[in-house]
């Protein structure tokens, strides 16, 4: 009789099985066969530990069950651009994995970063960060700090990005790296991008901060290259049906789409080669995605709807999230997501406080509730 | 002490292969020969083949990864990349060899897949492998999960793609994100170990509460009142001396119709559809049945091209349940802030 019957039993099956891999390193097994024998977790309260000399970037975690282990920490690393490693890299990161950790890692975490698992020590956690600087890697992404800010691949693979991606995140790591190694807000920002409104880096739904790649024109219609992949049996038809705004006429000759009713959504863009996106292009920044803390799960909310992008130095974008990191600073209480800021001092005193422009493209709708609350200097001394 | 950290991370031109460097910004259009497999192709007629593979959930072991990176030496010129849905993906693959590549990773042991109308990679965060807050094991559920539907994997046969994500706790963003997520949820009261309190910060405990059931007592405790908790789990993540979790009683929930494209009607988090099921390892049977019974109503259901969201917001609410045969309860109505939001006003019923 084996001693893990629930891990053999998880280790069957054609799916990559998690109880395989962690028998091939040294995490301690027992742990995890109790919590399953138990339906209870063994491991015990956590927290966001500092490397020696670093602010943030490992995790420390306690056990309950000191006779197996007695504790397990662990570092983040933050992604490279778009996700692309080489192999010589990669092996690098998993021969320093191996010599410090118990040689199990977490390839990607939900904010996009590897972890490696299973290290006792402070020294380890220090010699772990100084081999990883020293090939150009460096870890963060833990306590209240900036965390990693993971993004798509971006035009290195992806014919629809309208942004450049992975340089945006090679500046802004290189930019905010003493915010992102040193915890100095009332709680974590955790910014996330995406090239384009197909949104893959999910920024609107789980970024404090949202940079999302948008365009201002209308999409490119190509209507010779149209007309050769309809003769070929592509179906414009459905396009045209699907298209949410139902913007779009197609005559057999020509796509009209109409400018009136578009609203960039990419639907077209995903399905026909011959549209491509426009070419007046720029980010769209939301604030106060999450699902964690007061208020419950949110959605991100729009504040600059169209920034745009001046490599080399992304001036008026640096701006803006230099303003949205400020009030965060002053006005977030402890432990409270952006989100909950938001909510409780109100979304128009926020936007007050950022000094945005107010437009139309702030807002799905103006406010239904008539109760509003007058200041003095907008009464004239009447009162 | 200076010389630590500051780094930053590395040029976007040290990782990636040369083919992705000349044609930056310049790729056309794609093709999907087969399932897991992509074909990039670029303004100037280069290619560029990709090769997909599921990953295991939450953790991997350093043996499988350096074997992984051989594979790439061998087939990609060493080069690969994490997708953002956590598979993995070699990237650039002679195309000759692709056939010879997936038959050495299904050998392996990674399915390849996970591409256009099938199920993409399922998400899910250590839970019980190494976490202090998890009502259910995502890993395990993610591996029963993976296991019965590796067929919709390796296939293009659902009407739209799905993608399932799965958190063992209410914090966890990814599971409302997801067309079906699966999400922990604790039922029982939080343990405050009173004569710990004094290492925990008060205030902060305090405050920390969503619904102000944590109230001041003594010169260090807390106490907690038991009709106002949500079981959110939010003072036991700021505070060791309070404890949540009891075996008999946490469970899991199941939400569906997370989705973050603006296509459609646009990005909106899923819906708790059912509010609780009882843990059940190593097979999870209960969130097994319950992932089948959703998609094939959906599969029945849904027209050419429409993801799991677009379906519910064509049919409604009421008919998404008469058709899927879940037990609507009281438990499905939003007591909590949004409650009014998500009440019915319009009579536009679907009988």
């Amino acid at each position: 009789m084996s001693d893990t019957p629930y891990m053999d039993e998880l280790s069957r099956g054609p799916w990559p099985s998690h109880a395989k891999e962690l028998k091939r390193t040294r995490y301690p097994v027992e742990m995890y066969e109790e919590a399953m024998k138990e339906k209870y977790t063994q491991w015990g309260h956590g927290g966001m530990s500092n490397v020696p000399g670093l602010g943030s970037g490992a995790i420390a975690r306690k056990s309950r069950r000191p006779d197996i282990i007695s504790h397990s920490h662990l570092i983040r690393v933050l992604g490279t651009p778009g996700n692309f490693y080489k192999a010589s890299t990669f092996r690098k990161i998993c021969k320093i994995a191996d010599k410090y950790g118990d040689g199990s890692l977490h390839v990607l975490t939900t904010n996009y970063n590897i972890e490696i698992c299973g290290l006792m020590s402070n020294e380890d956690m220090k010699g772990v960060t100084l081999e990883l600087n020293a090939m150009g890697f460096d870890v963060g992404s833990a306590g209240d700090a900036i965390r990693n800010i993971p993004d798509c691949m971006g035009p290195a693979l992806c014919e629809y990005a309208v942004v450049d991606t992975p340089r945006l995140k090679h500046f802004l790591t290189k930019h905010y790296i003493d915010d992102i190694q040193f915890p100095r807000f009332g709680y974590k920002i955790k910014t996330k991008m995406s090239g384009c409104p197909n949104e893959c880096g999910k920024a609107v739904l789980h970024g404090d901060v949202g940079i999302i790649g948008v365009f201002r024109d209308l999409p490119r219609v190509d209507n010779e290259r149209l007309r050769e992949w309809a003769g070929n049996g592509g179906n414009i038809a459905l396009v045209c049906d699907n298209c949410p705004a139902d913007a779009m006429r197609w005559d057999n000759r020509k796509l009209v789409i109409d400018g009136d009713r578009c609203v960039r959504c990419m639907y077209c863009i995903n399905r026909v080669p011959a549209i491509k996106p426009g070419d007046d292009r720029g980010v769209a920044i939301t604030v106060g995605g999450k699902m964690k803390g007061k208020f419950g799960p949110m959605k991100g909310k729009v504040v600059f709807p169209f920034i745009e992008i001046t490599p080399p130095d992304y001036k008026e974008l640096v701006r803006a999230f230099d303003r949205i990191c400020d009030v965060f600073d002053e006005h977030g209480l402890k432990k409270e997501r952006m989100g909950d800021m938001i909510q409780r001092i109100g979304f128009d005193k926020y936007l007050e406080m950022l000094g945005v422009e107010v437009s139309p493209m702030l807002f799905s709708s103006p406010r239904r509730n008539t109760f509003y609350h007058w200041k003095a200097e907008e009464l004239g001394g009447a009162v | 002490m200076s010389n630590i950290g500051g780094v930053g991370v590395t040029p976007v031109e040290e990782n990636i292969p040369p083919v992705l460097l000349k044609n930056y910004g310049k790729w056309d259009t794609h093709e999907i020969p087969r399932p897991g497999v992509i074909k990039r192709i670029s303004e100037t007629g280069d290619v560029c083949y990709t090769v997909r593979l599921a990953m295991p959930p939450s953790r991997i072991s350093v043996a499988t990864m350096l074997e992984l990176c051989d594979l790439a030496d061998e087939y990609s010129g060493g080069y690969f990349r994490i997708t953002l849905r956590n598979s993995f993906e070699f990237i650039d693959v002679i195309p000759e060899k692709i056939d010879e590549l997936i038959g050495k990773a299904e050998a392996m042991g990674f399915p390849v897949g996970g591409t256009k109308n099938s199920l993409h990679n399922i998400m899910a965060c250590p839970a019980w492998i190494h976490c202090n807050l998890p009502a259910t094991d995502s890993p395990g559920i993610a591996k029963a999960l993976g296991d019965a539907l590796i067929e919709e994997f390796k296939n293009h046969r659902l009407p739209s793609w799905l993608k399932i994500n799965i958190g063992a706790c209410a914090n966890i963003e990814e599971a409302l994100m997801a067309d079906i997520g699966i999400i922990g949820v604790h039922r029982d009261q939080p343990i405050v170990i009173e004569e710990k309190m004094q290492i925990c910060e008060r205030p902060t405990v305090i405050h920390s509460c969503p619904t102000y059931a944590i109230k001041p007592k003594g010169k260090h405790s807390v106490t907690i009142v038991a009709e106002k908790c949500i079981h959110c789990g939010a003072c036991t993540m700021h505070c060791e001396a309070i404890l949540t979790g009891d075996p008999k009683l946490d469970g899991y929930a199941v939400a569906v119709g997370g989705k973050a494209s603006n296509t459609g009607s646009g990005p909106d988090l899923g819906r708790v559809v059912i509010p609780y099921l009882p843990n059940n390892p190593p097979r999870w049977e209960e969130a097994v049945n319950a992932v089948v019974q959703i998609m094939d109503a959906w599969r029945k259901d849904a027209n050419p091209d429409e993801r799991m969201r677009e379906w519910v917001n064509r049919i409604g609410w009421d008919r998404f349940f008469k058709k899927t045969g879940i037990m609507v309860s009281i438990k499905d109505i939003d007591g909590y802030i949004y409650g009014s939001e998500f009440a019915r006003s319009d009579l536009r019923f679907g009988w």
